[in-house]
């Protein structure tokens, strides 16, 4: 519904001056402004039947592009970098300890960006600072020591390349592993007890069976 | 909250994602003592995926304001958890043991989606901290404990709970009377800008102060703090002044406010709440809401009276 002619100028507008949605509203309304002063003022078409739908459609088309431009500026409002998806994932039970995290951003990020991974203890559990992947400077690395069994939280520090902005954020995840106590609960399910409850049935079924094929041998 | 850094001056801001930080302020009674850390429970049960993201930056010794944000994996704000801290001095001999552990509150938005959660809480030592956050949600799930580092500084940065306000003769209406000049707010209060913090703290009535830039807000936050000032202020009447001043004293290309610098402020917005005497009787850094700031002003103006 955007004029060819209106929208670059308005798109123009915002991304210089609308960094947010308010602002956003305060240049949506100047153009109405803009759009009464010339209807006043009698550019474009004659008043009459043709020039009151002219303006009609003027006004109806300022009026999209009011709503459109407020999503738009709230839209590039919201652009941020933003924590896309994470290796381990955030909550996530993993079996097997992971050797690094990676945190995929919707930005590209600049060097200083950072992570941090700890410990039930808060203590430090990565291996040197984080670093950008060598082809993807939309993805943080950093290398983990073995990890136990146990919870673990990431903290991170994203720069944004472009402007410098920061976010951060933190996330756990858990390791479950064959020590840890996830596994233990999983295999309580097959206590060995009861494995050799099966084993011994077995046996005991087997013998059974057996025992009527072989009769019994006089002493 | 984010980083924008203009020329001279670095600025630190925490983003909790897409959905704007709602407020939420809550301070619920402390349970001292040394306490095992808390975890979710070990089973096969799923823990519910979740970020914390600290609003607090500038924590200092002294009663303070740890304030955050819990999220989904994607960014949407996560309401009305049950949430607790664990506060661990990570400097002690024996940093795996909490110093106290309280209950946070949460406190939804008036004017958005979203809500933070706030605990008050005696920062004692200078140094490394650690906070151990466990929530239950309200759909019974636990999240993973997050444990998150952060520093405790021996002052704060900016003026502290206590002090009297650095002389701040900001300009107001009467000095600029083009509202456009004064603020990036679309819809601005005039009231907000009829005094200025000299003048307020000269008073004898309270004053709230708030320091956002709605219209260039890198915490895209500034704006919805504000209407949540607003809010507050129809509540409160005129026994208690507001006063806006925005980040920026020039708006195209964009100058800093020397009442940042004269503050220590390095982050937008804070909300500072004077007393009738010009003390500063509380600050909150970052998302503040009307049901957090509203108990805390009727309390300031209420000893006003008396």
């Amino acid at each position: 519904m955007q004029s060819p002619a209106v929208a670059p100028r308005i798109a123009t507008r915002y991304r210089e001056r609308v960094p947010n949605c308010w602002a956003g509203g305060a240049v949506i309304q100047e153009e109405l402004r803009v759009v009464a002063e010339r209807r006043d003022a009698g550019f474009g078409p004659a008043h009459g039947q043709r020039g009151q739908r002219n303006v009609r459609r003027d006004m109806a088309l300022a009026g999209a592009l009011f709503i459109a431009s407020i999503l738009l500026s709230c839209r590039s409002a919201f652009a941020h970098a933003e924590l896309l998806r994470s290796e381990p994932p955030a909550g996530a039970s993993v079996v097997d300890p992971p050797h690094d995290v990676r945190l995929t951003f919707t930005d590209a990020l600049a060097p200083e960006s950072s992570i941090d991974v700890v410990d039930d203890g808060f203590r430090p559990v990565a291996i040197g600072p984080a670093s950008l992947l060598g082809d993807d400077p939309f993805t943080l690395r950093v290398a983990l020591m073995p990890l136990a069994a146990g919870d673990y939280t990431v903290q991170y520090r994203a720069v944004e390349a472009q402007d410098g902005h920061a976010v951060e954020g933190s996330f756990g995840f858990r390791v479950s592993g064959p020590g840890g106590p996830a596994a233990s609960r999983a295999t309580s399910r097959w206590p060995i007890a009861g494995g050799a409850g099966v084993v011994a049935a077995i046996f005991l079924l087997g013998w059974l069976a057996l025992r009527r094929r072989w009769p019994s041998v006089p002493p | 909250m984010t980083v924008r850094t203009v020329p001279g001056h670095r600025w630190r801001c925490v983003v909790p994602s897409a959905a704007a930080l709602a407020l939420a302020a809550c301070g619920c009674g402390d349970r001292v003592g040394s306490e095992p850390p808390r975890t979710a429970p070990v089973g096969d049960e799923a823990a519910a995926p979740a970020q914390v993201v600290l609003a607090s930056t500038d924590l200092a010794v002294g009663r303070e304001r740890f304030a955050f944000a819990i999220l989904t994996p994607e960014g949407s704000p996560i309401e009305r958890a049950d949430a607790s801290v664990a506060f661990y001095d990570l400097d002690r001999d024996d940093p795996t043991v909490a110093v106290a552990t309280a209950d946070a509150r949460f406190y939804a938005a008036r004017m958005a989606a979203g809500g933070l959660y706030v605990v008050r809480f005696d920062l004692a030592t200078a140094g490394a901290w650690g906070a151990e956050i466990t929530a239950t949600l309200a759909d019974g799930r636990l999240i993973l404990p997050q444990r998150v580092r952060f520093e405790v500084a021996a002052a704060p940065r900016g003026v502290g709970i206590g002090d009297v306000p650095p002389p701040t003769a900001n300009r107001s209406l009467a000095t600029e009377p083009n509202l456009s000049k004064l603020t990036s707010d679309p819809q601005p209060d005039a009231d907000f800008y009829r005094l200025s913090v000299d003048e307020a703290a000269a008073s004898g009535r309270p004053t709230v102060i708030v320091f956002a830039t709605p219209g260039y807000c890198v915490s895209r936050i500034c704006g919805p703090v504000l209407d949540e000032v607003k809010a507050v202020k129809a509540e409160a009447g005129r026994a208690v002044n507001f006063v806006h001043i925005d980040v920026y004293r020039r708006f195209d290309p964009l100058e800093l406010a020397d009442e940042m610098g004269a503050w220590g402020l390095t982050t937008e917005p804070w909300v500072y709440v004077l007393d009738a005497e010009g003390r500063v009787a509380d600050r909150l850094e970052g998302s503040v809401t009307a049901a957090e700031l509203l108990p805390i002003v009727q309390g300031v103006a209420g000893r006003a009276t008396r």
